[in-house]
């Protein structure tokens, strides 16, 4: 067995990091305020109907990735087309990471780096993981995620024993009745972030155990990273106050200043932010992947060219946005055309493999 | 190729550190702040920063060695300006280092600024990354720079001092709550709308002398001093004004009806003695009180259950404690004593008109649909709610002796 | 002329790489300028003599004795050795045995093919072994040998008399335990296999040897188990060892460099020992073995990154202190390689961070000291490892007075005399204290090299800086392989069953299987369901 194979254990840690990456940095639903866990699972329950959908389309062909699938399924002029569409947003969807990234580092830790420097460096890092391959970035989710995870528990932890967290403030529940969650659940939150598990298309095929094996996996692993989504989301809320939290850019950090033990632990907040880039790093790695793959399937371009390309374009994009509210108003713009991407083509795609039969080989 | 990249790293890697790095700061350019004093007269906001001085700390060696004998540990700077940062980088004409607040504990407000409204302030905190928003709050009747100017005895560093001394209050003691600017800031988004800050000044001699000497450091050479820093009362905010004052019993009563008392001690009259100066005391170890809105009719009234749980401390009254008898009389003044210091807070909040239990809230959670329609004149509703408390005192131990010394010694002859 | 000088540039960059090159001969030299010319094998034995000497340049210590006279009065055989390598008290016996056989035979005219076979019958100091051509005639004189050269006979024989001057077997003077095997390896690869094998008794331990080094002939013998071994390394690795083509192999470094994965890397993928019970432990568990003649430390292959944190000791000491010193030496290898970095960003960039009462010590300390904190910690580490190094070299009978005038002086005076501050120099010890704790050299060495480039990303860009180094070394040491064994198991790819022998070391009960991956035949330890002895009572 060499370190090329990936086994199930990687692609999933994979996919917690990814989700857990840029959602928690974010307050979802803050217009649901203290229902805001109730969008979040109807939010939930729409995305595990898209995974049903993905996986669906993984079991009928396994062998192949998206690229490959479109290909073959829709022609290769067609197939291309659409897999150029793939790619193009993958790569924007990575450029918005990076921007959240740097934006953050520039808050946090840095405030006088111009955000070029910290933006450039990050790119540096990424490509040189990008340009590893997947199965190298799944091992590294591996390494980290003992203690990305152990830290969000910890933090949870101390929020709970502190008692900052006051439960009360879940109620009243549904006070504001069903269209504010609805409102906030669809498109927003199934977008952002269940429906980004579309990149997983080009990582399935790549696990060598069996693929039923790999179905069950990640429906637990979609049940789990929902529930703690869920779960992170509305204790940010459960501890700022729906009033605070929903005012804040930064609503986790915000959070975390809160804690306060003994005289060592203040601002616990400067080390979650570190935590945080390792999940938007992994976000944003493995979209630049998703979209280097595209390169390389679609045009036969080398892989180390392709990545180092759509590294440099990433970084490039990354600068669309001449300030935040900018960057922040783009992205709900953007959030209307994600559908295509994440539901409606893949949508089309099993339609088409169905149509046209059994695959060959 | 990649060879050839990988050489040409380190190259790369020392450009980008001999061009220079924009965000280091080394230590001794931080003026660090213990505790900022915010004042407001006429449109102005004055600032006061309490900025440690290292070398005064007496912890740093390097030839000294001699210690904190020479050196203040903290010097007061004060500044003006329009908005509250602007008087902050005025600072940069007067001070040699960096103002740095992450490390500052506690924001002494001002009684002109208080009631001048502090909503800026706390946006300001709010929006800021490097101040944070647990800094304890507490206001003053004069100026605040004039409070950060002096000494907390037995501390080196007066902010933290004042930090300590509200914090170990909430604890034990519990007549005022121990307010951080975040805590300011909940409640000014909750239904209620109305806050309260702990009062600290000076009590003892207040003249300048005795401000001079609180004011240096033979202070610290002295056994005692005339005067101190203390805790006297409780400054209640609407929207982020200041409305008024508690005194401690009021505000203890208040502390009582929010469920913030942790534990304390109450001194309660004996029960059924001629003696007017017959105490038992009673400490507090832990306390639940929880506010139920109970609907009659068109009313509300609010039922305050507390459960209560403590140790005998000392005791002058004619009971014979090991009896049941003895200690259910004892616990039943007690609760008559809790009860009418609720009563009192009450009352005292009535008059302010300002929701400090929260009141508002716990309508709203449990009679959400009625709470829309009382929503627009709550500052009518509000003082004509009903109050009906109720206290459950259980008295855990009783200490190492059964009857107090007086009875004991009464019954012996000679 | 820009093209001569990239080539030249490129040319440098190979050389400094060392690539072994690839002739026709599939790397092996058998060019004649390091073995012997002509073939005296068949030349009457005077002129034999006379060649063999000329051969070996007339060197002093090279031998040749004349045995026994036939009837002509010219002599009937010839023995040749070198004199160093050899055991005088074999050869001896050697001789005399010859002499012997040559004065019984002096009357009787046998034929030389005769006295050959008598000669060699009755030779019993050691085994023998036929010689037939040059190179083998050269190569077993050599190697301590004595090689006997009857007159007339086209082949001769040679006799092991290995020997000669060497150390004695001692403690290892690098890996030391408290509990445990106290010998160590010594220079001669017969001594160490030999010590090898009285620990591994059984017919499945086996021994392949292999010369490389083309002045140095330098035997060097895998070693593995049968049976546990995994056949895919055992294969890659005799490729591998049959590739090289090299000058002189005179330490196990030499090959380490030359056969592992990947060149480029700070972390070594080799484990190397001198304890043998290190080694044979490593047998056991599948790994294979490489011992080379003329040092004591053997290497070990395949290995992962955990490995270098482990020590044999381990396994004599009990389970729960054992976990606790490992996870001892983790936190060790966190703190050699990012304290002075993790100091640097935390007091220049993000002093939010720290305790009040810490930052204003700290900055108490400050005041007055000329540099800023990056290039402290620089000159700090700087010096420490100058003082290592001369601690290295320096004469045994100087050696401690001079580091405690180093250590404690340098550091105390430059506090006092306020060029550095006092926290500067805890720091600097204690992250060089923690690298001593590391078991293995090589992985201490890495992380002295790799702290320095933290360092600088500290001080640049703070924490963020750190976060930016320790990724890609993280990506970097999540795709090494060492033989095709991914390096960063049991952690990614996950391995469940083995991480009970990577932080926390279960009880010998629970360690059923061996190492996932590095023996892939026989993966059963001990069978299942043994019992403690308090049971069965």
């Amino acid at each position: 067995m060499n370190s090329r194979q990936t086994r199930i254990s990687e692609l999933v840690v994979c996919y917690i990091l990814f989700e857990i990456g840029s959602t928690t940095l974010f307050l979802m639903a803050p217009e649901a305020r203290q229902d805001a866990w109730i969008a979040m699972l109807a939010a939930a329950f729409g995305g595990f109907l898209l995974l049903i959908l993905y996986m669906a389309i993984y079991r009928f062909d396994p062998s192949r990735d998206l690229y490959a699938l479109l290909r073959r399924y829709w022609g290769k002029w067609i197939g291309s087309a659409a897999g150029l569409v793939f790619t193009g947003y993958f790569a924007y969807e990575a450029s918005r990471n990076l921007r959240d990234l740097g934006e953050i580092a520039s808050v946090i830790l840095l405030q006088r780096t111009p955000l070029f420097i910290i933006l450039f460096i990050t790119i540096l890092v990424v490509t040189n993981t990008v340009r590893s391959g997947a199965p190298v970035l799944f091992k590294f989710c591996l390494a980290i995620f003992p203690m990305t995870l152990g830290s969000f528990l910890i933090l949870y932890l101390l929020l709970f024993g502190l008692g900052e967290v006051r439960i009360e403030r879940m109620l009243p529940v549904l006070e504001s009745g069903w269209k504010p969650i609805i409102d906030a659940a669809f498109p927003e939150i199934l977008s952002f972030p269940f429906g980004q598990t579309v990149l997983f298309l080009v990582f399935f095929p790549l696990v060598t155990n069996s693929a039923r094996k790999l179905k069950k996996s990640m429906f637990i692993t979609f049940a789990a990273t929902a529930l703690m989504l869920t779960l992170f989301n509305q204790i940010i809320i459960l501890a700022l106050g729906p009033g605070i939290a929903a005012n804040c850019t930064l609503p986790l950090l915000q959070t975390v200043q809160l804690i306060e033990l003994g005289d060592v632990f203040e601002r616990m907040d400067i080390f979650f932010a570190l935590i945080l880039f390792i999940g938007l790093g992994t976000k944003l790695a493995a979209f630049c992947i998703g979209a280097a793959t595209g390169l390389h399937r679609l045009f036969g371009l080398n892989y180390l060219f392709s990545s180092v390309l759509v590294c440099a374009a990433v970084f490039g994009a990354s600068f669309l946005s001449p300030n935040y509210t900018h960057h922040i108003w783009m992205g709900k713009q953007v959030l209307n055309w994600y559908p295509i991407t994440q539901i409606a083509l893949p949508v089309l795609l099993y339609v088409v493999m169905l149509i046209r039969g059994q695959r060959a080989g | 190729m990649p060879r050839f990249i990988a050489l040409m790293f380190p190259f790369v890697i020392c450009c980008f550190i001999l061009a220079g790095c924009w965000d280091r700061r080394e230590l001794n350019e931080l003026g660090i702040t213990s505790a900022t004093g915010i004042d407001w007269s006429d449109g102005k906001w004055r600032i006061s920063y309490q900025v440690i001085v290292p070398s005064g700390m007496g912890s740093g060696d390097s030839g000294g060695g001699s210690g904190s004998s020479s050196h203040s540990t903290v010097h007061v700077f004060s500044t003006e300006g329009s908005t509250i940062r602007e008087a902050a980088s005025k600072s940069n004409l007067e001070i040699p280092r960096q103002l740095y607040f992450a490390h500052t504990d506690t924001v002494i407000i001002g009684k002109k600024a208080a009631e001048h409204g502090l909503s800026e302030v706390v946006e300001l905190y709010l929006r800021s990354v490097e101040a944070r928003e647990t800094v304890m709050m507490a206001v003053t009747e004069e100026s605040a720079s004039a409070v950060l100017k002096l000494f907390v005895p037995m501390e080196k560093v007066p902010g933290d001092a004042l930090n300590k001394i509200m914090l170990k209050q909430k604890e034990n003691f519990g007549y005022y709550p121990a307010v951080r600017v975040v805590d300011f800031a909940r409640g000014l988004y909750s239904d209620s709308r109305a806050t309260s800050v702990p009062e600290i000044n000076l009590k003892g001699k207040r003249d300048n002398k005795a401000r001079k000497e609180l004011s240096s450091l033979d202070i610290f050479k002295k056994t005692f001093s005339g005067s101190k820093l203390t805790l006297t009362g409780l400054s209640v905010f609407k929207d982020a004004r200041r409305v008024g004052r508690l005194d401690p019993i009021e505000s203890f009563g208040v502390s009582w009806l929010s469920d913030n008392v942790r534990r304390s001690i109450v001194a309660v009259p004996c029960p059924g003695d001629s003696d007017p100066n017959a105490y038992s005391t009673f400490r507090i170890e832990k306390v639940k009180t929880k506010v139920t809105p109970q609907k009659k009719q068109d009313r509300f009234q609010m039922l305050v259950q507390a459960d209560v749980r403590g140790e005998l401390l000392e005791s002058e009254c004619k009971l014979d404690l090991t009896k049941n008898e003895g200690v259910r009389k004892l616990s039943d003044s007690i609760e008559q004593h809790i009860e009418g210091i609720m009563e009192t807070g009450w009352k005292a909040v009535q008059r302010l008109n300002a929701d400090l239990p929260g009141f508002a809230d716990k309508i709203h959670r449990k009679y959400p649909m009625e709470w829309k329609r009382l929503k627009e004149n709550w500052s009518e509703q509000f003082p004509k709610l009903a109050v009906d408390t109720r206290v459950r005192v259980s008295v855990i131990r009783i200490g190492l002796s059964h009857k107090p010394l007086k009875q004991d010694r009464s019954n012996v002859k000679g | 002329m820009k093209g001569l000088g990239k080539s030249m540039f490129i040319e440098l960059i190979n050389r400094w790489f060392r690539q072994p090159k690839n002739d026709g001969n599939n790397g092996k030299d058998t060019s004649s300028d390091s073995q012997p010319q002509g073939d005296l094998l068949g030349l009457p034995l005077l002129g034999a003599i006379a060649a063999a000497r000329t051969t070996m340049g007339n060197s002093a210590d090279f031998i040749v004795k004349e045995i026994g006279r036939d009837y002509t009065g010219l002599p009937s055989a010839a023995i040749f050795y070198i004199e160093g390598l050899v055991d005088a008290k074999k050869v001896s016996e050697t001789i005399e045995t010859l002499v012997q056989v040559a004065s019984e035979n002096a009357d009787a005219r046998l034929a030389s093919e005769d006295l050959w076979q008598r000669l060699r019958g009755r030779v019993h100091t050691g085994g023998t072994v036929t010689v037939s051509t040059n190179e083998a005639f050269f190569s077993a004189v050599l190697a301590g040998s004595a090689v006997v050269l009857v007159d007339g006979c086209r082949e001769a024989f040679s006799v092991s008399t290995q020997g000669g001057e060497h150390r004695s077997i001692e403690e290892p003077s690098s890996q030391t335990v408290i509990r445990g095997p106290k010998e160590g390896f010594t220079e001669i690869l017969s001594t160490n296999l030999s010590q090898l094998r009285r620990r591994l008794r059984t017919t499945h331990f086996r021994v392949e040897y292999r010369t490389v080094g083309r002045f140095t002939q330098t035997q060097v013998a895998i070693a593995y188990i049968e049976g546990l071994a995994n056949p895919t390394v055992l294969t890659e690795l005799r490729k591998r060892l049959d590739a090289i083509d090299i000058d002189g192999v005179l330490e196990s470094g030499y090959l380490e460099e030359l056969i592992q994965d990947h060149s480029f890397t700070p972390f070594p993928t080799i484990f190397n020992t001198e304890r043998p019970d290190s080694i044979a432990g490593h047998l056991l568990e599948g790994h294979c073995a490489v011992l080379v003649d003329g040092t004591p430390f053997a290497l070990v292959l395949p290995v992962t990154f955990f490995k270098f944190f482990l020590s044999s000791e381990d396994y004599y000491q009990r389970y729960d202190i054992i976990t606790f010193i490992r996870a001892i030496r983790f936190m060790s290898f966190f703190v050699s390689l990012m304290l002075p970095s993790l100091y640097v960003a935390v007091t220049t960039f993000q002093q939010e961070m720290l305790p009040t009462t810490l930052l204003i010590s700290l900055a108490a300390q400050r005041e007055g000291v000329p540099l800023p904190a990056l290039l402290e910690a620089l000159l700090m580490e700087l010096t420490f490892e100058v003082i290592r190094e001369a601690g290295v070299r320096m004469p045994r009978v100087i050696g401690p007075a001079i580091s405690i005038v180093g250590a404690l002086v340098l550091g105390q005076a430059a506090v006092q005399a306020g060029l550095v501050s006092g926290a500067m120099v805890i720091v600097v010890s204690f992250t060089a204290i923690a690298n001593f704790v590391i078991p293995s050299v090589s992985m201490a060495a890495s992380v002295r090299l790799i702290r320095f480039s933290l360092m600088l990303l500290a001080g640049t860009f703070g924490l963020f800086g750190i976060l930016a180094g320790i990724v890609p070394l993280l990506i970097h040491l999540v795709s090494l392989t060492s033989f095709g064994v991914p390096y960063f198991l049991p952690v990614a790819p996950l391995s469940v069953q083995n991480l009970k022998d990577v932080i926390v070391r279960v009880p010998w009960k629970a360690m059923r299987t061996r190492p996932h991956l590095i023996s892939v035949l026989n993966r059963t330890r001990q069978r299942a369901g043994q019992t403690s002895r308090k049971e069965k009572d």
